[in-house]
């Protein structure tokens, strides 16, 4: 079994219901010695203390006080009562007879109540008696007065078992409530499973699987109102993505096409006139219409992460399907592999286009001639080398942000490359750095395995 | 040579005409998935360019019932980068190539062209590239119309080059293509083949120049274009 969760509502319910417990036993328990007490040796104590009353009263302040045989006449006591009387001094006054005063010399009012006790029990005594000592007004003054009954078994029978009973629930009864709560959170948690169920169902809904409806069937109906409401807020948050994917893919097309026609057009246009500066500015729009589709992309949230792939043959494809565009531009490009398949679970398709990023901003700043290096590290690294002039501290902190140009780069771009790259390794819960090498240009990690 | 291009953008197959025409093919065009189907089997084509985002279907149905049909011919697939899925897909059903939109003319020409030439290809066995040509079938290289004298493995290393002109050819490929299974090649044996291919090149002036794309492999492309 799970343990308990801090805050967890199954922890809150298990508090609560253990403290209904708690509070529910100690009642019972309260109750049952309270009655118990009570019906067992109550009428005899009772009788005790009525007699206790008598004697007191029966002491007045200049008259003599009444021996056994009077008390018993006037119907004071009982004749089976024994009884003392003692004065604040602890003197005895009074007394039925003298192995009983010898007795109970021990046993005295104190602490403020009255005290029963047992004498003569176990002791081989002709006589056993179970009385109560208390302190009472009397015409001199407050006395002690100590009054039994002969012992009798039954009465105590019944408060020995009392007893027992006591001794055995200190133990028990912390047993019982824990046994009873770990039933209750059992049954809690069984009642919370649907709960639980809906719970996990609602964390395993990203942006790309927004077409998950929670289970409604099985849920308590206090509950599933709410479920049903949930589920109507995704459909229109589907339709809301739904809508903006479709624009991203006819953005694609319709920016596309007429990219290619002028290309196209200008090839054609042959020797007649120089269509260099076009055809660069051509390039330069295909590149920013693919940055923009690629930021609007990530801005949806939608890469799936869920495909596993070498590192190693997915930066090889990318660098030799860049190597044209370097060498028509004489630069060279090189690739170092790791010695091993490096596998990692990601969304290819965007890793490649963060490093075709990276790649296209080393071939603009390194040195015609000049080779841009790159290079993937068994520990899930991607390293892209340049020979240019490095990047100025100042502009540091912010190279990835989006639209940032430092103001001394001179070479196109919008300032969305590195963001690219940044929100790419962001979604794979990875990191994009930089350092500028000590003798020239600068290198770009992206991290995979930084969380490991 | 006749080819048929299927693309529903109007102004895209215009400039396509242009240009495939200008290098010599006669070009037909449709724009829809019906049109297409009904023109692949009923039309003995060379060679196909087909779009894959059609108004009335998916170009790769197209491909896939062609294919079915027992129609050969090399297909080049255009599609958009983003989707990647239709580039492993077109391959799956039966494409030879794929371009990405935008793509140059030129380029697409050469694509066109390399298919064409492929073993049972329609075209010629003749494979050129600026002054340099080379015969596949009288295993012969000439520049400027001289003769070059190569051995038979940088004979072979240059035709593989140019069969993928400007495009990076992996060494582990020119080692397979190179060597039989019982031959170990040595480890540097294409790069010293490829070294002798150059000096030789150069010696003869030729437009074409070999790139070395270190840890990949080798492209050759004509620095005057």
């Amino acid at each position: 079994m799970k343990i308990l969760q801090p805050g967890s509502l199954e922890l809150r319910l298990a508090l609560r219901l253990g403290a209904v417990f708690l509070v529910a036993t100690i009642m019972a328990v309260g109750l049952f010695f309270y009655l118990g007490d009570r019906t067992a040796s109550s009428l005899t104590r009772q009788n005790l203390f009525a007699e206790a009353d008598e004697l007191a009263l029966s002491i007045g302040d200049d008259r003599p006080i009444m021996t056994y045989h009077q008390l018993v006449d006037s119907g004071v006591i009982e004749p089976t009562t024994a009884y003392v009387i003692r004065d604040q001094e602890g003197n005895t006054l009074a007394f039925s007879d003298e192995e009983f005063e010898v007795s109970v010399r021990d046993v005295s009012w104190s602490r403020g109540r009255a005290q029963y006790f047992t004498v003569g029990e176990n002791d081989g005594r002709a006589q056993a008696y179970t009385g109560l000592a208390t302190r009472e007004n009397s015409g001199r003054g407050l006395v002690t007065v100590i009054v039994a009954e002969p012992y009798n078994p039954e009465n105590a029978i019944l408060d020995k078992m009392l007893d027992e009973f006591a001794k055995t629930a200190s133990w028990i009864i912390p047993i019982f409530i824990l046994v009873t709560l770990i039933v209750g959170v059992a049954a809690i948690r069984g009642g919370l499973k649907s709960l639980l169920d809906t719970s996990a169902q609602v964390g395993s809904i990203r942006p790309d699987s927004l077409s998950v409806r929670l289970e409604t069937t099985g849920l308590p109906s206090e509950i599933a109102p709410m479920v049903a409401a949930f589920n109507q807020a995704l459909d229109r948050v589907e339709e809301g993505f739904e809508v903006q994917r479709r624009f991203t893919a006819n953005a694609a097309h319709e920016l596309r096409t007429p990219l290619t026609v002028i290309s196209a057009a200008l090839e054609n246009w042959g020797e007649q006139v120089d269509t260099t500066a076009l055809r660069r500015d051509i390039e330069r729009m295909n590149r920013l219409v693919n940055q923009l589709l690629q930021v609007a992309r990530l801005d949806n949230g939608i890469l799936d992460l869920s495909e596993e792939f070498d590192l190693n043959s997915c930066v090889k494809d990318v660098v030799q399907h860049m190597a044209p565009l370097a060498i028509n531009s004489q630069r060279a490009l090189a690739f170092e592999g790791a010695e091993q398949p490096v596998l990692i679970r990601g969304n290819k398709l965007a890793v490649e286009d963060a490093l075709r990023n990276l790649i296209e901003n080393a071939i603009i700043h390194t040195p015609m001639g000049s080779e841009v290096s790159v290079k993937v590290t068994e520990d899930e690294t991607i390293e892209v080398r340049d020979q240019g002039p490095g990047i100025d501290a100042a502009h540091g902190p912010h190279i990835f942000e989006r639209f940032f140009r430092s103001p001394t780069n001179k070479s196109p771009g919008a300032g969305l490359g590195l963001a690219i790259v940044s929100e790419v390794m962001k979604q794979h819960a990875g990191t994009v750095d930089y350092s500028n090498s000590p003798e020239r240009g600068v290198c770009f990690y992206m991290k995979f395995g930084a969380s490991s | 040579m006749r080819l048929l291009i299927v693309e529903d953008e109007q102004r895209i197959v215009d400039v396509l005409k242009d240009g495939l025409e200008s290098a010599g093919f006669i070009v037909d065009a449709v724009n829809t998935a019906a049109a297409a189907r009904n023109a692949l089997s009923d039309i003995p084509y060379d060679a196909a360019i087909l779009d894959l985002g059609l108004p009335d279907g998916d170009g790769i149905e197209v491909l896939k019932s062609a294919r079915s049909h027992g129609v050969q011919i090399p297909v080049l697939v255009l599609t958009a980068r983003d989707a990647i899925e239709d580039r492993v897909g077109g391959l799956d059903a039966g494409a030879d190539d794929y371009l990405i939109k935008p793509f140059a003319i030129q380029e697409l020409v050469s694509r066109i062209k390399a298919l064409l030439r492929r073993p049972g290809g329609a075209l010629g066995a003749v494979l050129e590239a600026g002054n340099l040509a080379l015969d596949t079938i009288g295993r012969e290289v000439t520049i400027s119309g001289k003769p070059v004298n190569l051995s038979r493995r940088e004979l072979s290393i240059l035709e593989i080059l140019l069969r993928r002109f400007g495009r990076v050819v992996p060494k582990d490929i020119l080692e397979e293509k190179l060597y039989a299974f019982d031959q170990e090649p040595e480890s540097n044996a294409v790069s010293v083949h490829m070294h002798h291919l150059r000096r030789k090149l150069k010696h003869e002036a030729a437009t074409v120049e070999v790139h070395t794309v270190r840890g990949i492999g080798y492209l050759l492309n004509d620095q005057q274009l």
